[in-house]
């Protein structure tokens, strides 16, 4: 693998890495973080990959013990229970985190069906990381009715998500 | 769906909103890892959720409204492919790396083609944005041009640079005006600037204060209770009393601080304190981000290499900004890899005419009473906003390149190499310098015994002025 490549594997992971780092970590904040530090050591390195080796698992790993590590930095008793929670839940989120990008595609399916109004909700919410508060006075609604509604979008989109991600793998 | 299943979306919902507290993320952990179905929910929760950012932030039309002063139009806000806030902080260093690793081709997509006409009213651009968000927690981002107007800074490091030159570093949680490109108002908060000759005249204002500069680098505080502290780094500014009918200006020279409060209807002299600036002025200075044992001093008569020892950090002193040295320079290392030792008619150079800015690197240690001999240990990491383009480690070849970017009235010590492991040799205690893929990142793993130093001289290419960037990168 050149560096070139390196480089291209490393941005086509990043939705993949975050989802993993964030089921890990439970906590937006912190999985932007360690994904962040997680770069850095995958970019540090990036002369000790195999080169027959598989990137995904290189990268996976990398963010494992990035996880593992930010949690120890912690030094709270409950994250022990934290940690061990990681460590178990390491590998199947992997898996999870695999699947995001065959979500990645069915989503846009199921997103151009949702009308114009909440199209633009989701991607001021989404795309542009507009707090509730903003939202809901921008449409003077309350903040716990904008929340519901974008619960409601959401699962929307993800009952839909779901119901062709399952045809597809039982199909 | 039943209740329970409900309560656990509302739950993972609100984690991912950010919006859990240690207690509820425990119930959620607990919960998760106890039962198959709440786990599936769980993971589906999140990988539709991370889907949702990637989607929706490519797929929409773009928002419209300007809020404050980050312009929602400007080129790369509407065209970076790293879109979604959780990876925002990434984006910059993502595209700083693949800048470099895959050349222009792949930075010019992604940015916008066009290029600011004469009459684009922007005064500023973010050139740096260092997990950087507003208030309404959206994040800033490299790139995004400024018009006047107010910013808020709820968090992060960001740097500005204007379009007369002036390059202006803020830190969180800080409140500012942008008035024209020659003056900003700050309200709260902290910020350094540096300000090139183009930019003389540059103004800072605060509630209580008026700094003039009069080509300079200087940090400007502004407390809670509204206290203006001003510190000046090299060169000198002038200060007014907002409010003051004697009109008569106090200058500011380099390594001297001023203060001026609501209580005082003068501007009084206060202790030289860096420490509140030690955050921003990396930032200002060209330093993207380090990690580990390293610390990073603020100009001032006193911080000179000779008089700073100190046993748990590597200390960075910037040296010359913006060099064209006229003769070539040997470097030690100039390829991403480790550094290992070669022979002299070996070193790379450094070609003239290239404009580098000049950083030094030293971990100094000092014997203790307790442990008179012993070896002391640091590592860190630290990235530069520009490419690095040469590191010299070897005495020799430090004291050569003190002619040209060395500080005349620095006594420099000798011997001061770092002592790279020799090849086969498996034994501790050899120092480790490794230059990352991004040409960036520097990691360094070094041993000094008391009394010994070592040092690094790390040459990173110049900044350009923000104008000329934006045409580089669109061209």
């Amino acid at each position: 693998m050149t560096s070139d490549q390196y480089i291209l594997a490393m941005t086509a992971i990043q939705n993949r890495l975050h989802a993993y780092i964030l089921s890990l970590l439970a906590d937006p904040v912190a999985a932007q973080d360690v994904l962040q530090e997680t770069n850095l050591v995958l970019i540090r390195k990036a002369g000790d990959f195999q080169i027959d080796a598989s990137f995904e698992s290189w990268a996976y790993n990398t963010a494992r013990f990035q996880v593992l590590a930010h949690l120890r930095d912690r030094k709270r008793d409950r994250l022990v229970l934290h940690e061990s929670f990681a460590e178990k839940l390491a590998p199947v989120a992997e898996v999870m985190a695999e699947e995001t990008q065959r979500r990645v595609q069915l989503l846009g399916g199921c997103v151009e069906r949702l009308s114009d109004e909440h199209k633009t909700l989701l991607h001021k919410r989404y795309g542009r990381a507009v707090s509730i508060a903003t939202l809901a006075e921008d449409r003077g609604k309350t903040a716990s009715a904008m929340k519901q509604l974008l619960y409601r979008i959401r699962n929307l989109l993800a009952a839909c998500v779901e119901e062709r991600f399952q045809e597809g793998t039982s199909g | 769906m039943s209740d329970d299943d409900r309560s656990l979306t509302v739950l993972i919902q609100e984690m991912l909103d950010g919006a859990l507290d240690d207690d509820q993320r425990a119930d959620l952990l607990k919960r998760v890892g106890r039962d198959d179905a709440a786990r599936k929910l769980y993971l589906d929760q999140i990988a539709t959720h991370t889907a949702l950012q990637a989607v929706l932030a490519d797929c929409l039309p773009q928002r419209v409204g300007v809020p404050n002063a980050l312009d929602a139009e400007s080129p790369s806000t509407s065209t970076l492919k790293f879109k979604w806030p959780a990876v925002a902080a990434i984006a910059s260093m993502a595209a700083a790396i693949l800048f470099l690793v895959s050349g222009n081709a792949y930075l010019r997509s992604l940015n916008s083609p066009n290029v600011p006409s004469v009459d684009t009213p922007h005064v500023a651009v973010v050139t740096q944005s260092v997990g950087a968000y507003d208030n309404n927690d959206v994040a800033i981002r490299s790139g995004q041009q400024l018009i006047p107007g107010q910013l808020n800074l709820g968090r992060g490091l960001v740097r500005l640079d204007f379009v007369s030159g002036a390059s202006v570093a803020i830190e969180g949680p800080a409140k500012i005006e942008i008035v024209d490109k020659m003056r900003l108002v700050l309200l709260r908060g902290v910020v350094t600037a540096t300000i090139p000759e183009s930019a003389i005249g540059f103004v800072v204002d605060t509630d209580t204060a008026h700094v003039v500069d009069l080509g300079t680098a200087f940090g400007v505080s502004v407390g809670d209770d509204g206290t203006t502290d001003v510190c000046v780094f090299e060169g000198e500014v002038t200060v007014n009393r907002k409010g003051s009918t004697s009109g008569q200006p106090t200058l500011v020279r380099e390594g001297q601080a001023v203060r001026a409060t609501e209580q005082s209807p003068t501007i009084d002299s206060s202790e030289y304190e860096v420490a509140p600036f030690e955050n921003a002025w990396p930032v200002n200075s060209g330093v993207l981000q380090t990690t580990g044992s390293i610390r990073f001093v603020s100009p001032g008569p006193d911080f000179h290499p000779g008089n700073y020892q100190d046993n748990e950090h590597i200390v960075v002193y910037p040296e010359r900004s913006g060099v064209v040295p006229e003769e070539t320079i040997r470097v030690d290392l100039m390829d991403p890899g480790e550094y290992t030792k070669s022979r002299y008619r070996e070193k790379r150079t450094l070609p003239a005419g290239i404009r580098v800015t000049s950083f030094l690197l030293q971990f100094d240690a000092f014997p203790t009473e307790q442990f008179p001999n012993k070896k002391r240990r640091v590592s860190a990491q630290i990235t530069f906003a520009k490419p690095i383009v040469g590191v010299i480690t070897e005495t020799r070849l430090l004291k050569e390149s003190e002619a040209v970017f060395g500080n005349p009235d620095v006594d420099y010590p000798s011997p001061r190499a770092v002592e790279p492991r020799p090849e086969g040799d498996h034994r501790p205690g050899f120092d480790s310098v490794i230059l990352a893929a991004d040409q960036r990142t520097l990691t360094l793993d070094l041993y000094v015994a008391p009394q010994k130093l070592d040092q690094l001289r790390v040459l990173v290419e110049a900044d350009d002025s923000p104008i000329t960037e934006i045409r580089v990168l669109s061209q």
